[in-house]
């Protein structure tokens, strides 16, 4: 009995040990078991969140492509737009010599930030073009109109941002591209998403002085889109350039200070820099 | 006897201590549970992802291609961590992968900063160019609330054991 019980203390011991070893190769089982299950799940639980979030921005969004033409090398250009080189469906302005310094501006006439720096320093830009101290070009986007397309929509005014610069092509046949430019923002609605109708559109052509034979082409060349080919290449360019929003100006390929841009003295010091 | 009484003595000390306190690692999980979890579902359901409020950030060598990628990595990556952090699994290695994410989002918006533009850093959705405006403030305090990001993940990294969780610690059960 005594020797038993003294065999069964060892005895406690190696069960306790044995029991010990057990619970712990059990518990890292489980261990195991929950990493896997846990991790399969947790994916699925990601994956099933990133489905429906991209599903449910698909269903709000209506496409840009609604209605619009794809992006193809041979959409009708305006008068003195190209399709290729590094400023490709480039709007050049003014009368920069090749010498000049190369300035450009990207704008999206849905774009209200576009229209305080047209009010604030349009002029000047303009002007840096005109008296040749800059070889420019304006450079149109239409990305607006992804994220505006609902409101667009409603106004009754489908890819504002594409009709517009459209519109613009037609003007800019006409010869009326600084001016037609120039009344689109004036006439920017103040409620961002609102748009332009065609009816706007057609006016802002009268309005920069678009008058007889020309006006009536204007106006068809309004109303068939002919120029929509173009405001989708040029919105591509802007996307595949990875352009960090509107406005933005560059020159000689160098970006330009939103707070230069946008004024006077800073932007005229920083072009005399550059010749 | 003695054995069950030195566990609930340990356990009393545990929960009062208050560095590594089980408590607060849970607080801390869930904060970030939400920050992830709002940062990664705002980015999603913008149109094209996080890739315009990528671009804003001027990284050089940037290109339209990787930025349309990272867009939808970035949204993907915050929502496996919020997932991973709520349900408590593989802490450590969620804590250490928010600290490292959050660091960079630091750097980014530093350097941003310290080249002058002026940018909603897009961390909840949003993005692109803004007003510079209460610019320092602004991005002083995105700063300052990363940092504490950044606090709260390294405390789950040393001190991943939590209330609450998936992940067991058989040195620590026992």
């Amino acid at each position: 009995m005594s020797s038993k019980q003294s065999d069964s203390a060892k005895d406690r011991r190696d069960k306790a040990a044995a029991a010990r070893a057990a619970q712990d190769a059990a518990e890292k089982r489980r261990d195991r078991m929950i990493k896997i299950i846990g991790g399969l799940a947790v994916i699925a639980v990601v994956g099933a969140i990133i489905g429906l979030s991209i599903w449910q921005k698909n269903s709000k969004t209506p496409t840009t492509a609604d209605g619009l033409p794809v992006a193809s090398a041979d959409a009708a250009l305006p008068k003195g737009v190209v399709n290729s080189g590094d400023y490709a469906y480039g709007v050049p302005f003014g009368t920069g010599a090749a010498t000049a310094p190369k300035m450009t501006l990207w704008e999206d006439f849905q774009c209200p930030s576009c229209n305080s720096l047209e009010q604030a320093n349009g002029t000047t830009i303009e002007s840096l073009a005109e008296t040749g101290k800059t070889q420019f070009y304006w450079r149109p986007t239409a990305f607006l109109d992804a994220r505006l397309g609902a409101e667009n929509k409603a106004n009754g005014a489908p890819n504002s941002s594409h009709r517009a610069i459209a519109a613009w092509g037609c003007a800019i046949d006409a010869g009326k591209t600084r001016e037609y430019h120039d009344i689109v923002y004036k006439n920017q609605p103040s409620t961002e998403g609102t748009g332009y109708t065609e009816a706007q559109l057609l006016d802002f052509g009268k309005q920069a002085g678009i008058t007889g034979d020309a006006y009536t082409t204007f106006e068809q060349c309004v109303k068939d889109g002919k120029y929509l080919g173009w405001a989708v290449n040029s919105t591509k360019a802007f996307t595949d350039a990875a352009v960090p929003g509107t406005p933005a100006g560059f020159l000689n390929g160098t970006e330009i200070k939103s707070d230069v841009l946008a004024d006077k003295a800073k932007l005229e010091a920083l072009v005399a820099a550059a010749k | 006897m003695t054995t069950s009484s030195t566990t609930a003595d340990s356990a009393a000390v545990s929960s009062r201590r208050f560095w590594g306190n089980p408590v607060v690692g849970l607080i801390f999980r869930l904060t970030l549970v939400g920050v992830w979890g709002f940062a990664g579902v705002s980015k999603l359901i913008e149109p094209g992802g996080a890739r315009d409020a990528i671009i804003a950030y001027r990284i050089p060598g940037m290109t339209n291609d990787i930025a349309n990628v990272l867009g939808y990595v970035l949204p993907a990556v915050e929502i496996l961590l919020a997932v991973l952090l709520l349900v408590g699994l593989f802490t450590r290695l969620a804590a250490i992968a928010t600290a490292v994410l959050m660091a960079g989002f630091i750097i980014g918006i530093a350097s941003v900063w310290a080249r002058g533009y002026s940018i909603d850093c897009g961390c909840f959705g949003g993005g692109g160019d803004v007003s510079a405006e209460g610019k320092t403030w602004r991005y002083l305090s995105e700063i300052l609330r990363d940092l504490l990001f950044v606090g709260m993940a390294t405390w789950l990294a040393i001190w991943p054991r939590t209330l609450f969780s998936l992940d067991r610690h058989p040195e620590e059960v026992r």
